[in-house]
């Protein structure tokens, strides 16, 4: 059996290795546009602030390829697929395959105003767009959107000795990872480290003849040697699209529980899927590392036969703010804008925060103090009862497991 | 045959030799801190509890290392870490619910606990039997014996 993987990501990866492990009398090929092996775009952010060396970020080199047995066809675009004759069309060869892997992955959303085709705006994507920063001189750069990347390369740009600032259209940091009280916090921290931020502000166009001189907001004229587009990320999902497979209604490729396209013998992974919420079990885009090599894990086993649900999708981030660290993990009040959200809060050295709906745990939030969250990351995926919580952390069940014991001081004062 | 770190929580005294010895093998110094295993006082029930990566069979620390430096041991089947790939950006000892990856101040990347190769070093300073270094039979054997003996405890305690 021929196993083909488009995209040499951590979702593709994953997949071959996963088929590779399962079934080794089987062959499989990744193909790739980018020429690079399989690196992590979570690291880009360390090579920037000089964290780590550029020759870090790889996971694989070429040969580790070889040595794992899997065939790779890399800088080399995917013009179509032929579900006919069951061939992935390149520009200069065919390739058959049995099962089909699409791990396409995403793209940075490029907003549509004046200006964004000039010289020195870039993303923080792919290591090209790293190797660009890395090659610009210390300036001013001017960072839109305060997702994780934007907020990021903030960091990463401050720390080598830019100017940054930050420009956010939303009334807060982070809108969809952090509510506004933690999201402040964090602004507070990036401000106290020199980063300018502006919230509420709407980029309207970026100025500059050739190379870009600045960027005007609908509040001020900024002057800047370099932007940042970090507005986000959507799914690559051209390829499948153009090969007739059913696109969902966040724009990710649909699939079932198994992670299959509508299509037969095609299966896809990563950032390109619209995954199942493990909270909501609504579909939702999970554009994250975690994620993608889950469900690249549970696409290997299906394409070689032995049958893997995916358990569904939960969002885990977080980041160094210089000395600080902050994570989520879950839903916040933005993701789950519903009535009878319940909130409880501590400021005790650290900031935490834990969003509580219909009985159950759905997400929590911390600041400054991380390393107490590993249980409640599994009591949001395990879906646990606040009555079983509540249980656990009761004198009655007083049983010597650290996992209870770490609940109890999340838990134990009774205020569920 | 796989072997297992088996925990006996009665047995423990919190000496925290186990600590020293895991903290002096790997870092060469005798450092609570820098140790991969620790042992846990519980106020409620006051008793030891040690403390050390569970080894998961599905482990989360290993999905969400964005340099994929989390990997099981073909040899001993323990989930290990390679210091190599690290970059330090805490993930892994955020997601675990037992505290097993650490991160380490003067390295600033993770530590985490690899079994010592097949040989833990914990194991053999711990005076008390508290750990034991198993294979699964074995394992299952101390599991059912002190279930045994609990049930036999209760047995002689009903009067007929």
């Amino acid at each position: 059996m021929h196993v083909v993987v488009i995209g040499n990501g951590i979702a593709g990866n994953s997949a071959a290795s996963q088929v590779r492990r399962l079934a080794p009398s089987s062959e499989v090929t990744i193909i790739s546009e980018e020429k690079e092996p399989l690196y992590s775009a979570c690291a880009l952010a360390y090579v920037i602030s000089g964290d780590i060396t550029r020759d870090k970020v790889f996971i694989k080199s070429k040969e580790d390829y070889q040595v794992e047995g899997i065939e790779t066809i890399f800088g080399q675009k995917v013009l179509k697929v032929d579900t006919k004759r069951k061939q992935v069309v390149l520009k200069k060869e065919k390739v058959n395959y049995d099962r089909l892997v699409i791990a396409t992955g995403s793209k940075p959303i490029s907003p549509s105003i004046e200006g964004v085709g000039k010289k020195g705006i870039t993303s923080l994507k792919t290591l090209a767009d790293a190797d660009f920063i890395a090659s610009r001189k210390i300036g001013k750069a001017v960072v839109i959107g305060s997702g994780l990347i934007g907020v990021e390369a903030c960091l990463a740009l401050r720390n080598i000795g830019w100017q940054v600032t930050l420009i956010e259209l939303l009334d807060w940091i982070l809108p969809r990872v952090f509510d506004q009280e933690p999201a402040q916090l964090i602004e507070r921290l990036m401000r106290n480290a020199g980063v300018d931020v502006f919230t509420k502000e709407r980029l309207i166009r970026i100025l500059g003849g050739d190379r870009v001189e600045g960027v005007m907001t609908n509040k001020r004229d900024l002057r800047c040697d370099m932007v940042v587009l970090a507005v986000g990320m959507k799914p690559e999902v051209e390829l499948a699209k153009r090969a007739g497979a059913q696109i969902g209604k966040c724009g990710g490729i649909r699939t079932n529980s198994h992670l299959q396209t509508s299509l037969r013998h095609i299966y896809a992974c990563g950032d390109c899927v619209e995954s199942q919420d493990i909270v909501t079990g609504e579909k939702t885009l999970s554009l994250l590392w975690p994620t993608a090599r889950q469900q690249g894990d549970v696409v290997g086993s299906n394409c070689v036969g032995i049958e893997r649900k995916y358990q569904g999708s939960l969002n885990i981030t977080g980041f160094h703010i210089f000395d600080s660290h902050a994570v989520s993990v879950g839903h916040n009040l933005y993701t789950l804008s519903a009535d009878g959200v319940k909130m409880l809060k501590s400021e005790n050295g650290y900031y935490s925060r834990l969003l509580l709906y219909r009985g159950k745990l759905v997400g929590a939030q911390f600041v400054g103090k991380t390393e107490e969250l590993g249980h409640l990351v599994s009591v949001i995926r395990r879906g646990e009862s606040l009555e079983r919580i509540q249980y656990l952390v009761s004198p009655e069940s007083l049983n010597h497991n650290p996992w209870n014991y770490k609940l109890r001081l999340a838990f134990g004062k009774g205020e569920l | 045959m796989e072997k297992f770190l088996l925990i006996d929580t009665e047995k423990c005294t919190g000496c925290l030799q186990c600590a020293l010895a895991c903290s002096f093998k790997n870092e060469s110094i005798f450092s609570l801190s820098r140790a991969r295993v620790g042992v846990m006082w519980i106020a409620e029930v006051d008793k030891m509890v040690p403390v050390v990566c569970q080894h998961c069979s599905r482990p989360l620390c290993m999905d969400i290392c964005p340099m994929c430096a989390i990997s099981r041991s073909e040899e001993t089947g323990a989930v290990i870490l390679n210091s190599d790939l690290c970059i330090g950006c805490k993930m892994c000892m955020v997601v675990c619910p037992f505290g097993a990856p650490v991160f380490d101040m003067d390295s600033g990347i993770m530590m985490k606990c690899d079994l010592c190769g097949g040989n833990p070093e914990c194991v053999k300073h711990c005076a008390y039997g508290a750990l034991t270094w198993v294979t699964s039979d074995e394992a299952t054997i101390v599991k059912r014996l002190a279930g045994a003996k609990r049930l036999a405890e209760i047995i002689e305690k009903i009067v007929l």
